[in-house]
């Protein structure tokens, strides 16, 4: 028998908030089930701030297909958890159903939990679904994007590869206390940018991952960072954002990008990586294409032309008055053609006196030349760039490279060349970083 | 920058009147105190009548681990320049490990320090408790729950269906 003197029952004496925030933590399932433990249990569950619905956790693991009897329960045990909740406002909704599912039956289900959902005021609301549910919600009144107390929206677009067509169309934005907005999967264009950018006036965080973006413009005053991963880019993009801090753009999969960044007063860390190894030559000249205007302290980018903006002479008795990026401290540069990487490397050592540390990471060619070809055409640039280093302050030069490629014989005499670049003058430190090939590479 | 030695001292002073002299920095992990201090910046002396000295000294020991730390983290940054990525991720991982060995406590000591933690607003070691908490109730039945926390069921079985078959999608199994 338990003594019940010495063993009382602390937890059910927490007060309320502290038992719903520990019930958070946990499955709604699971957290749903304690109402059977005792009288004070009964339910608490039913005031929950925090509602994580994962259809990953929510059937046996050992069950790894899905099976559309238990993606129904599931949707309809969402329901009825919302529809037995205490009127209380909710904190964060987080609903994910499995990727790529076809049944179509759960889909209406899983509308009604959205909007469910959106009756308790959410501030933190992500919702992995298939694009056919996400739209369906936009459309009512309130829908995702009228619901005022909303500070961060996370959309996941499951059905990308079966409804890819559907644009993500927005008829009224109204989200005064957004601030961070993702989406994952989707295709979107010039209108939703637009209204997304005036129906949330405080969006400070914008991220777009594996979506479509037919967008010639993305202008904000406020927003703070933007993140364009893996995305497609079908058309030319001008970004302007004066108060951009925070900016990170790749572009390893697809084949063309032309990005123009304009007002750019306060970045302070960007990085771009828009490799076009797979690009034939005549794209490459014409289609990757990347203007830079005004000022950066951290700044990281690969294959972009420069020329247009990069006056050989002149710039260098009025250096320090007149550079762009005074306050860059740290740069990486990325590039498969030795010959842009050293104008690349001349363009930032004119235009950026602090410039401590500078990375160099070049990518295999797949040009046909041969490499006394290629370093005769990169001669000119490479002895202005050793010019520009003697000349300036201390540097540390870092040559990042891909294990695989360390034996090519360009690679070779590029380590050479820094090597006795470094040994020559005092002012430069020179090291070679050599990356474990990944796989990603390897494959080609 | 003021260093330990001239740094400010405060004294907690825990329900059973025990007194604990720490360094203003580890007080300062306490957003309850930090806002007391930040209101009236020459009190010294704190009384916190709803912790006793047991719990206090769990605390305080928990604030002083995660206050050495940070300041490890920051001296290493400020010495190479630039902080190491494995170094970092070592530290962090040092630090969850001491976590974990620190929530090895009994299930009235783990109530009574989510309390402390959530007076004394410490965020980390809040959501640490609430999680540990959580852990223990997670893929247990409802009778091993109760026999964990020394939870009294004062429901009948008549009661205990009668949740079940009003409730029943919060028990339906999936195939």
């Amino acid at each position: 028998m338990e003594n019940n003197l010495t063993h009382s029952d602390m937890i059910s004496d927490l007060p309320d908030a502290l038992l719903t925030h520990i019930l958070s933590f946990m499955n709604p399932k699971e957290a749903v089930q304690t109402c059977i433990l005792s009288k004070r249990w009964r339910t608490t569950w039913a005031s929950m701030p925090v509602l994580r619905f994962d259809y990953g956790k929510f059937v046996p693991l050992a069950i790894e297909a899905i099976h559309e009897g238990n993606l129904v329960k599931f949707v309809k045990f969402v329901r009825e958890m919302l529809q037995n909740r205490e009127s209380l406002l909710l904190d964060t909704f987080e609903f994910w159903l499995p990727n790529r599912h076809d049944f179509f039956s759960a889909d209406l289900f899983s509308a009604e939990c959205i909007l469910l959902a959106l009756k308790f005021k959410p501030r933190v609301f992500s919702v992995r679904a298939s694009m056919q549910v996400i739209l369906s919600c936009t459309d009512p009144i309130p829908n995702i994007f009228t619901c005022a107390s909303l500070q961060s929206i996370s959309l996941h677009d499951t059905s990308f590869c079966h409804a890819g067509d559907k644009f993500l169309q927005l008829r009224a934005v109204n989200l005064p206390h957004l601030k961070l907005f993702k989406l994952f999967m989707g295709r979107v264009n010039d209108h939703f940018f637009k209204i997304l950018f005036s129906g949330c006036p405080g969006l400070e965080e914008l991220e777009l991952r594996f979506c479509h973006l037919h967008v010639s413009l993305a202008s904000s005053e406020i927003l703070k960072s933007l993140v364009l991963k893996h995305c497609d880019f079908k058309k030319k993009l001008v970004i302007s954002t004066p108060n951009l801090v925070h900016l990170d753009i790749d572009n390893e999969n697809y084949d063309a990008v032309n990005i123009s960044l304009q007002n750019m007063a306060s970045l302070v860390n960007a990085r771009i990586q828009c490799s076009d190894m797979h690009v034939n030559d005549t794209l490459r000249s014409s289609n990757c294409g990347l203007t830079l205007h005004n000022h950066s302290s951290k700044f990281c980018m690969s294959d972009h032309t420069l020329e247009s903006s990069y006056t050989k002479k002149g710039t260098e008795k009025d250096a320090s008055n007149c550079s762009d990026f005074y306050t860059l401290k740290s740069l990486l540069l990325g590039c498969s053609n030795l010959s842009n990487l050293f104008k690349s490397i001349n363009f930032f050592l004119h235009k950026s006196p602090n410039l401590k540390k500078l990375c160099l990471e070049v990518f295999p060619e797949h040009h046909k030349k041969t490499c006394e070809e290629e370093w005769r055409n990169a001669r000119l640039s490479y002895e202005e760039c050793v010019d520009a280093l003697r000349k300036g302050g201390r540097i540390e030069v870092v040559l990042i490279t891909e294990s695989l490629f360390m034996m090519e014989e360009r690679i070779t005499k590029l380590i050479q060349a820094l090597n006795e670049l470094a040994n020559s003058t005092r002012r430069i430190r020179a090291f070679v970083f050599v990356r474990i090939t990944s796989s990603y590479h390897c494959l080609r | 920058m003021a260093r330990s030695s001239t740094e400010n001292m405060i004294t907690l002073m825990s329900s059973d009147g025990e007194e604990f002299m720490v360094t203003e920095k580890v007080a300062r992990e306490c957003t309850t105190i930090r806002n007391m201090l930040e209101d009236d910046c020459v009190i010294t002396n704190i009384p916190l009548p709803n912790v006793t000295s047991d719990i206090l000294s769990m605390v305080i020991e928990y604030c002083m681990e995660h206050v050495a730390a940070a300041e490890k983290a920051a001296a290493e940054t400020a010495e190479k320049g630039s902080s190491s990525a494995p170094a970092a991720a070592k530290a962090n991982k040092d630090l969850e490990e001491w976590d974990k060995a620190f929530m090895n406590v009994d299930v009235y000591t783990l109530c009574d320090l989510i309390l402390a933690a959530n007076y004394l607003n410490v965020s980390g070691l809040l959501d640490l408790t609430i999680q540990t908490a959580a852990n223990l109730i997670k893929g247990k039945s409802p009778e091993q729950i109760r026999k964990t926390f020394h939870i009294q069921n004062d429901l009948s079985l008549e009661e205990e269906e009668k949740i079940r078959s009003q409730t029943p999608w919060a028990f339906e199994k999936s195939e």
